[in-house]
């Protein structure tokens, strides 16, 4: 993050969902669009390179977002982003005076003022005192995650990284592709079980499963995790068809400090 | 990276001078921009920067354009067209053309 914390990202969503009165779970983005006078369009295209941009000219604002992709979810969460843009302090002057602004081309994800945007797309859909609140109500792991995306309108892959992120429970994430391993996301609890035995490029054992198959199997927690314990874990994997993705997603029935009484 | 530009460093002066042109003191631009007072405190002193709901709230609330305020033109009135893209790596042809309609719509407007 540049000067941005994360702390602070989530205190702004916040705020913005309080200032302008959206009680609902899944957040009307196209109302705050109307509220702020800013107009929310896409056009009807095969493909998009892009998922979206935040134009201005003088005091005028407009969103575009990508609809080439049939996902409402993944759409939801391009507009949030541009509205992070607009919301983020010291994101206008990562503007360049020449009209269209290309700065860090090529730098994808690594760009701070994208990740913070990333952030706050994900504070503004899925509020930590919200989530909060509706996390425990399900069986942990893919249970939770898939209620969770259903109720703030997102994708399982945004719940499940918000998801890991807030749980207090030893959980695991795990999102691939063609068995190569594009990003690992732990929480606190699991951690202190041991260390990841899998990090991103990293290819892992062939998993036999279909679109939109769900699997959920037991396993020795050391299949992903360096520890001596003999302990066992629930593992749990989708694939989402469209992206060729698979997300796993593993939880322990116990807490570390429980096995070391 | 390096985004800092000069237009960084006016906009903590150019707010303060607006507003003093306007006869408004913090308190009343607070009011009328619906930005909070210590907001605005901070903003004038450099030690918060702006978004752009601050400055469009602030360009309304002072008639004056947002890009006087961050030093991109010198008269109240000049603008300029800025596109903030997500996975610019990926921008094509043909995404160049959509966006620099919506842009011709905004300028229209």
């Amino acid at each position: 993050m540049s000067n941005n914390t994360k702390q602070h990202i989530e205190e702004e969503a916040t705020q913005i969902r309080h200032d302008y009165n959206f009680r609902d779970y899944a957040i009307d983005l196209f109302k705050l669009g109307e509220d702020l006078g800013i107009e929310i369009k896409t056009e009807a295209k095969k493909t998009s390179g892009i998922s979206g941009a935040l134009i201005r000219y003088g005091n005028n604002f407009l969103i575009y977002y990508a609809s080439s992709i049939n996902n409402i979810p993944y759409q939801r969460f391009s507009i949030a982003h541009e509205f992070g843009h607009y919301f983020l302090p010291a994101h206008p002057e990562n503007i360049f005076k020449d009209g269209v602004h290309y700065s860090n081309a090529g730098m994808g994800s690594k760009d701070p003022y994208e990740r913070e945007a990333d952030y706050f797309s994900t504070c503004l859909l899925m509020p930590k005192f919200l989530f909060q609140q509706e996390m425990y109500k399900y069986n942990d792991g893919m249970e939770a995650i898939k209620n969770l995306a259903n109720i703030f309108n997102t994708s399982l892959t945004s719940t499940a990284i918000r998801y890991i992120e807030l749980t207090e429970v030893p959980a695991m994430l795990v999102i691939s592709k063609n068995n190569i391993v594009e990003a690992v996301f732990t929480t606190k609890e699991l951690r202190k079980f041991g260390k990841n035995l899998y990090v991103k490029n990293n290819i892992l054992p062939t998993k036999d499963i279909f679109s939109n198959e769900q699997t959920k199997k037991e396993i020795s927690l050391n299949s992903w995790i360096h520890t001596n314990l003999q302990i066992k874990a629930i593992e749990e994997s989708i694939l989402l068809g469209s992206y060729e993705k698979i997300l796993t997603v593993i939880t322990m029935p116990v807490l570390y400090q429980e096995i070391e009484e | 990276m390096n985004t800092i530009s000069n237009e960084t460093y006016v906009f903590p002066e150019r707010l303060k001078e607006i507003r003093e042109l306007r006869k408004l003191t913090q308190a009343q631009l607070a009011e009328k921009s619906k930005i909070p007072s210590t907001s605005i405190s901070h903003l004038e002193s450099g030690s918060r920067k702006p978004s752009f709901d601050n400055l469009r709230k602030l360009g309304i609330a002072l008639d004056v354009s947002t890009d006087y305020l961050l030093g991109r033109v010198d008269s109240f009135e000049g603008t300029h067209t800025d596109t903030l893209f997500r996975d610019l790596q990926n921008l094509t042809e043909s995404d160049r053309e959509t966006i620099r309609r919506f842009a011709e719509s905004l300028r229209n407007k």
